[in-house]
C-alpha cells in the first residue's frame, strides 16, 4: 500500500505521477523522493483541483476514505481506492453513489482477484467442482499487531511538527495525539479503523464472495464475538469470530487470529473443498487441482495486473474487476460483524435493500457523525 | 423511587452481561476519566450501553448516562458520555445536549450525539442551535441538519449558499441536496455555480420526477460546469430523453474530455448498438478505443467483424483494444490470425493476442488450435501450444507430448510447459522417458515441474514410476532431477529412497536428497532433518539440515502454538551458528505464546544473539499483552 503501490503504478509507462499529497511531511518527503518531478500538496483539495490529473490512488486511513474518494469523484477523477471501501457502511454507500453519479472508474485494492490461484479457486467453486457449497471458512490475522513498535506510546503528547494532527483526525472525533494511534496502528481503533476484520475483509471475504457469485448479495444475519482489547488506545478486538448466514443455507465463518481456522478462504461443498491464500491453493480431493475449466464453463476475468487493469479502464471507461459496489458488498459482513460484536446481538440484514432489520439501535452504528467541518 | 427502580433493573442486566460490574460505579469512574488514563471503565460503559440499547432497560441506562454527563469533570468524560448517548439517546437526552450546544468547548460532542438520536426533538435542538451558533460552529450543524434531511431548516440554510466561507457554502449545498425539497432545489438553482451546488442538484435530480430531473440535467449539461458534472448530466439525459440527447452525445464524441467521450460512448452503445461503429473513423483515437471497449461489453456477436477489422488498424491502441475484445467475442475462425499476431508482435499487442487465444469460448476454438498446430511455422506453433496450455486442453496432450520431442527447441520447451497444464498421471511414464533422454539442464528442469504437476493431479499422487526411474537411472543429473520431483510431490512413499540417497557416494545426489527433504511440502521429514542437523559429519550439511527443519516448522499444521514453540526450542538447541539461531528467533516471535517468550528470554543469555533475542522477547511480550489476557 501507499508508496509501494505508487511505485507499481510508476512501472506502467502510461502513468505519470502528477502530484503527491500527504499531511505527514516525512511521508511526503519519502514519496517525493520516488517521483521528484511531481508537485507535492498538503491538502487533498488542492491536488484534486489540478485539471491535468486523471486519476488518484487513495491510500489514507479508513476514516478518510469516503471524504477523499467522494471529493475525487466530484472533481472528475477516477479512483484506485484501498480496501476496505470505507470506515462504515454509510460512507461506503456514499462512495458508491458518487461513483455511479459521476461515471467514475473505481478499482478497489482487492488485488487478490487478479492473481491466478484465487481466480482458479473461484472458478472451481463457481463451476460446481465441489458441489453445493454450504460453508465457507475465512481465516484472517489477529489484530493489535504493533508493526513499528510504537504501541506502548499511549500517553497524550504534542504532535510532531511534521504531522498535521487536526487534519489527520479529520472527520473522526477529537482525541489527543499519541504515536500508538497513528501510522498503521490506526486500524486498531474504531474511530479510525475497524480492526483486523475490516483490514482484511476486502481480501479473503471478497474472494469468498467472488467464488460464490455474491457480488450483488450479502448475508441475512450476522453474529459475532471478540476478546476485548486491553490496550489503552486500541479498542478493536485482537481475536474474534463472525458467523454470517446467507440465503440458501450458506454459512460463512470468519475468524481473526483463531488457530482452528486456517488463514485464507476455504469453501466446503458436498463433494470436497477448495482452499486458497497467497501461499497457494489446495483442494480435496487433491485431483481437483488438475481440473481444467472447460471452454464452455464459467471463466472469470483474467487480469494480469490489478493496477494495470485500472489504467486500462481509465482509458477505455470499462468496468474494473473490483468496482465500488462490489467492494461495499465484500465489506458488509465486516461492517455487520463489528456491529454484532459490539452490540452482542445477532444482526438481521436485508441484502436486497441493504438495511438492518428490526434493530434501530444497531442501525445507528451503520454511520457516525463527522467532526466539523467535514462532511461527505 | 423511580430512579431506584430503574437502577435495580439495570443492575440486573448488568450482572448478566458484565459479571457483576456496577453501572453506577462505572459512571462515576467515567465522570473522572481523562485522556491518557486507563480507559477500562469507558469501554465497559460503552459495552453496557450498546448491549442495553433497544431493550426495555435502555431508558434507565440513558438516565444514568445523563447523570454522568452532568457530573463529568473533564472534556474526555463528556466525550465518552456523548458517544454513548449517540448510541442509546432518546428525546430524554435532548435538553442536556441542547445546553451543551451553546458551549463552544462542548458543541461538537453534543452534535455528535444529537445527530444520531432519532426524533423531532433532536432535530429541533440542532435547528435552534444553528440560529444561535457562531459561524465557526454553524458548518457542523448544517452538516447534521442535512444528514437528518430537516425540511424546516431550509430557510436558515439557503442563505449560507452565498457564504464567503467556502466550507460553509459547500456544507449548505450538500445539506440542501440531502433535504431535496422543492424549496431546497430552488435555492440551489438560484445559487451561483459551484461544484458543491452542482453535486447537490445532481443528487436532487436522482430523486425527482422526470420533468424536474430534465430541468436540472439540462441546466447542468452546460459549458460552465465541470466535465464531471456535464458528463453526469449528459448520461442522465440520455436515459430520460434519448431523442434530445442523441445529438449531444454525438457532439461529445468529438470532445477533448475523456469523461464526456466516455459517457457518450457508453450511452450511444446502449441506444444505437453496433451502428456506433460508424463513428470509429471520425473520432479521436481515445474515443475509438472506448467505442471498441463499449461494443465488446455489449456482448453482441455482430460486434466481432468490427473487432477483426480493428485488429488490423494503423493505431496500436485500437489494435490492442480490438484484440482484447476478441477474447470475449472471438470465434474459432480467429484462431489462426491471433496465433500469427501473437508470434509477430511483442508487448501489449502480443499479450492481448495471447489473452484472446486463451479466452475464446467454446470447444470449436480448441479444435481449431489442434487443427492449426501441425502445419504452423515454429513461431506460430509456439503460440498455439502456449494457448493449448493456457486453455488446459486435455485433448491436446498427445500432440503436445509429440511436440515435446520436436527438433525445434522453442517448440519443445513450450510443449513441456503447456503439458504442465494438461498432462495427467497416465502420461508420467512418457514424460519421464523424455526427461531421461534430454541432455539440456533447463529443459530437464521444465520436465521436473511438469511431471510433478501431472502426478499431483491424481488424488494419491503416486510416485512409484518416479522411484522406478530413479532406481534405473545411472546419471547423477537425472537422479537429482527425480529427487526434486519426489520432493515437489511430497508422497511419503519416496522418503525411504531419499534417506538412502542421503548416503549416496555422489555429492550432487546427496545434496539433492537433503534439498528434497528441506523442500518437502509437509512437516513429515522433520525428524530426518533434525537428526542430520545434530549428527551429520560435515558442518555445511548440519546447517542446511537445520535450515530445512526451521522451514518445515513454519508449514501450517494442526499443532498448537505451544507445540510449535517446543519444536523451535529443539531447533535452537541444535543450532551452533548465529544465523540459524537468529532464524529460530525470527520464527518464534511470530508464534505468540508464553513458550516462545520463554525461548526468546533464554536466548538473551547467548551473546551471539542477545540483541535479536531481546527484540523477539519484547515483541512477544507486547503481542501477549495486547492479544490475550
Amino acid at each position: 500500500m501507499g508508496l509501494a503501490t505508487m511505485k507499481i503504478f510508476m512501472g506502467d509507462p502510461r502513468v505519470q505521477i502528477a502530484g503527491i499529497c500527504d499531511i505527514d511531511a516525512d511521508h511526503l518527503k519519502e514519496a517525493s523522493a520516488a517521483a521528484p518531478d511531481a508537485p507535492t500538496f498538503h491538502e487533498f483539495e488542492e491536488l484534486l483541483a489540478r485539471p491535468e490529473i486523471d486519476a488518484v490512488y487513495v491510500a489514507v486511513p479508513d476514516h478518510w476514505h469516503a471524504i477523499v474518494s467522494v471529493s475525487a469523484a466530484r472533481a472528475g477523477k477516477d479512483v484506485y481506492g484501498e480496501k476496505p471501501l470505507a470506515h462504515d457502511w454509510a460512507e461506503g454507500k456514499a462512495i458508491c453513489d458518487a461513483v455511479q453519479r459521476y461515471g467514475c472508474v473505481w478499482q478497489t485494492g482487492s488485488w487478490q482477484r487478479s492473481l491466478p490461484d484465487f481466480r482458479f479457486a473461484c472458478e472451481l467453486v463457481r463451476n460446481g467442482r465441489i458441489g453445493k457449497v454450504s460453508k465457507v471458512e475465512v481465516g484472517l490475522p489477529a489484530g493489535s499487531t504493533d508493526w513499528e513498535g510504537l504501541g506502548h506510546l499511549v500517553k497524550p503528547q504534542t504532535p510532531p511538527k511534521t504531522l498535521d494532527w487536526q487534519r489527520w483526525l479529520g472527520p473522526a472525533p477529537w482525541v489527543p495525539y499519541a504515536p500508538a494511534r497513528v501510522h498503521k496502528t490506526w486500524r486498531w481503533n474504531y474511530d479510525t479503523g475497524g480492526g483486523s476484520l475490516m483490514d482484511w475483509v476486502g481480501h479473503h471475504v471478497d474472494i469468498a464472495h467472488w467464488g460464490l457469485g455474491l457480488d450483488n448479495s450479502g448475508p441475512i444475519s450476522v453474529e459475532a464475538s471478540g476478546e476485548p482489547s486491553h490496550h489503552p488506545i486500541w479498542n478493536t478486538p485482537p481475536l474474534w469470530r463472525v458467523t454470517a448466514r446467507y440465503p440458501g443455507g450458506l454459512t460463512m465463518y470468519i475468524a481473526g487470529g483463531q488457530e482452528d481456522v486456517r488463514p485464507g478462504t476455504r469453501w466446503i461443498g458436498e463433494q470436497g473443498w477448495v482452499w486458497v491464500d497467497r501461499s497457494g491453493i489446495e483442494t480435496s480431493p487433491g485431483a481437483l487441482l488438475s481440473s481444467r475449466i472447460g471452454p464452455d464453463e464459467v471463466r472469470l476475468p483474467v487480469t494480469e495486473s490489478h493496477h494495470r487493469q485500472f489504467i486500462d479502464c481509465v482509458l477505455t471507461r470499462g468496468q474494473t474487476l473490483t468496482p465500488a459496489h462490489v467492494a461495499l458488498r465484500s465489506a458488509t459482513p465486516g461492517f455487520l460483524g463489528n456491529i454484532a460484536m459490539r452490540t452482542g446481538r445477532t444482526i438481521r440484514w436485508d441484502p436486497a435493500r441493504q438495511v438492518i432489520l428490526d434493530d434501530p439501535s444497531a442501525e445507528r452504528l451503520l454511520a457516525r457523525t463527522p467532526r466539523s467541518p467535514w462532511s461527505i | 423511587m423511580k430512579q431506584g427502580m430503574n437502577r435495580a433493573a439495570l443492575l440486573c442486566i448488568t450482572s448478566a452481561i458484565l459479571c457483576g460490574a456496577e453501572p453506577d460505579a462505572l459512571v462515576r469512574q467515567v465522570a473522572g476519566y481523562d485522556f491518557g488514563n486507563d480507559p477500562a471503565a469507558v469501554r465497559e460503559l460503552e459495552t453496557l450501553t450498546l448491549r442495553t440499547a433497544g431493550t426495555k432497560n435502555a431508558p434507565a441506562m440513558e438516565k444514568l448516562l445523563l447523570a454522568g454527563l452532568g457530573s463529568a469533570r473533564t472534556a474526555a468524560a463528556k466525550d465518552a458520555f456523548c458517544r454513548d448517548l449517540a448510541m442509546i439517546g432518546s428525546d430524554s437526552a435532548v435538553p442536556a445536549l441542547t445546553t451543551m450546544m451553546d458551549d463552544p468547548n462542548a458543541v461538537e460532542l453534543a452534535r455528535y450525539a444529537l445527530e444520531r438520536i432519532p426524533g423531532e426533538r433532536a432535530t429541533a435542538a440542532l435547528r435552534g442551535a444553528l440560529a444561535r451558533a457562531s459561524p465557526s460552529v454553524q458548518t457542523g450543524i448544517v452538516v447534521s441538519l442535512g444528514r437528518r434531511r430537516d425540511q424546516a431548516s431550509v430557510p436558515a440554510i439557503a442563505p449560507m449558499l452565498a457564504s464567503r466561507d467556502t466550507r460553509m457554502a459547500s456544507a449548505a449545498a450538500a445539506a440542501l441536496g440531502n433535504i431535496a425539497t422543492p424549496p431546497a432545489r430552488e435555492a440551489l438553482l438560484a445559487a451561483p455555480p459551484a461544484p458543491a451546488v452542482s453535486g447537490a442538484l445532481l443528487q436532487i435530480a436522482e430523486r425527482s420526477n422526470p420533468e424536474t430531473a430534465l430541468r436540472i440535467y439540462r441546466r447542468l449539461n452546460s459549458a460552465g460546469e465541470s466535465h464531471a458534472v456535464q458528463a453526469a448530466a449528459l448520461g442522465a439525459l440520455a436515459h430520460l430523453d434519448p431523442g434530445q440527447a442523441a445529438p449531444l452525445l454525438h457532439a461529445a464524441l468529438q470532445s477533448g474530455s475523456v469523461r464526456l467521450q466516455g459517457v457518450a460512448v457508453r450511452e450511444l452503445a446502449r441506444l444505437e448498438g453496433v451502428a456506433l461503429a460508424q463513428e470509429i473513423p471520425r473520432v479521436p483515437e481515445r474515443a475509438r478505443v472506448q467505442i471498441i471497449a463499449a461494443l465488446t461489453e455489449s456482448g453482441r456477436p455482430e460486434v466481432r467483424p468490427i473487432l477483426v477489422e480493428g485488429a488490423a488498424s494503423d493505431s496500436q491502441a485500437v489494435r490492442v483494444a480490438s484484440l482484447n475484445g476478441l477474447a470475449k467475442l472471438g470465434t474459432a475462425a480467429d484462431v489462426a490470425m491471433l496465433a500469427q499476431r501473437a508470434a509477430a508482435t511483442t508487448g501489449d499487442e502480443q499479450a492481448a493476442a495471447r489473452a484472446a487465444l486463451a479466452g475464446i469460448q467454446g470447444s470449436a476454438a480448441d479444435a481449431a488450435i489442434l487443427q492449426a498446430l501441425p502445419a504452423a511455422e515454429p513461431t506460430t506453433k509456439v503460440e498455439l501450444i502456449h494457448a493449448a496450455g493456457q486453455r488446459g486442453m486435455a485433448s491436446a496432450t498427445g500432440v503436445l507430448l509429440a511436440a515435446a520431442a520436436d527438433a525445434n527447441r522453442a517448440v519443445r520447451l513450450e510443449s513441456v510447459r503447456a503439458l504442465r497444464e494438461t498432462a495427467v498421471p497416465g502420461q508420467v511414464p512418457a514424460l519421464l522417458a523424455l526427461l531421461v533422454k534430454t541432455s539440456n539442464e533447463s529443459e530437464r528442469r521444465e520436465f521436473e515441474r511438469t511431471i510433478g504437476a501431472a502426478i499431483r493431479r491424481s488424488q494419491e499422487s503416486r510416485v512409484g514410476e518416479v522411484i522406478d526411474a530413479y532406481q534405473a537411472a545411472r546419471e547423477a543429473n537425472v537422479r537429482t532431477a527425480l529427487l526434486s520431483i519426489m520432493s515437489a510431490v511430497g508422497n511419503a512413499d519416496a522418503l525411504p529412497l531419499i534417506r538412502q540417497a542421503l548416503q549416496d557416494p555422489g555429492a550432487d545426489v546427496q545434496r539433492a536428497a537433503l534439498n528434497a527433504l528441506s523442500g518437502w511440502p509437509t512437516p513429515a521429514p522433520m525428524d530426518d532433518l533434525l537428526s542430520l542437523a545434530r549428527s551429520a559429519s560435515e558442518p555445511t550439511r548440519r546447517i542446511l539440515a537445520l535450515r530445512g527443519y526451521i522451514k518445515l516448522v513454519q508449514i501450517p499444521s494442526n499443532r498448537t502454538s505451544a507445540q510449535t514453540a517446543a519444536l523451535l526450542k529443539t531447533a535452537m538447541a541444535a543450532a551452533t551458528m548465529p544465523n540459524e539461531k537468529r532464524a529460530v528467533l525470527a520464527v518464534a516471535q511470530k508464534v505468540v505464546c508464553p513458550e516462545s517468550l520463554e525461548l526468546a528470554r533464554s536466548a538473551i543469555q547467548d551473546p551471539q544473539v542477545a540483541a535479536e533475542a531481546e527484540l523477539a522477547a519484547t515483541t512477544l511480550e507486547r503481542g501477549l499483552s495486547f492479544v490475550k489476557k
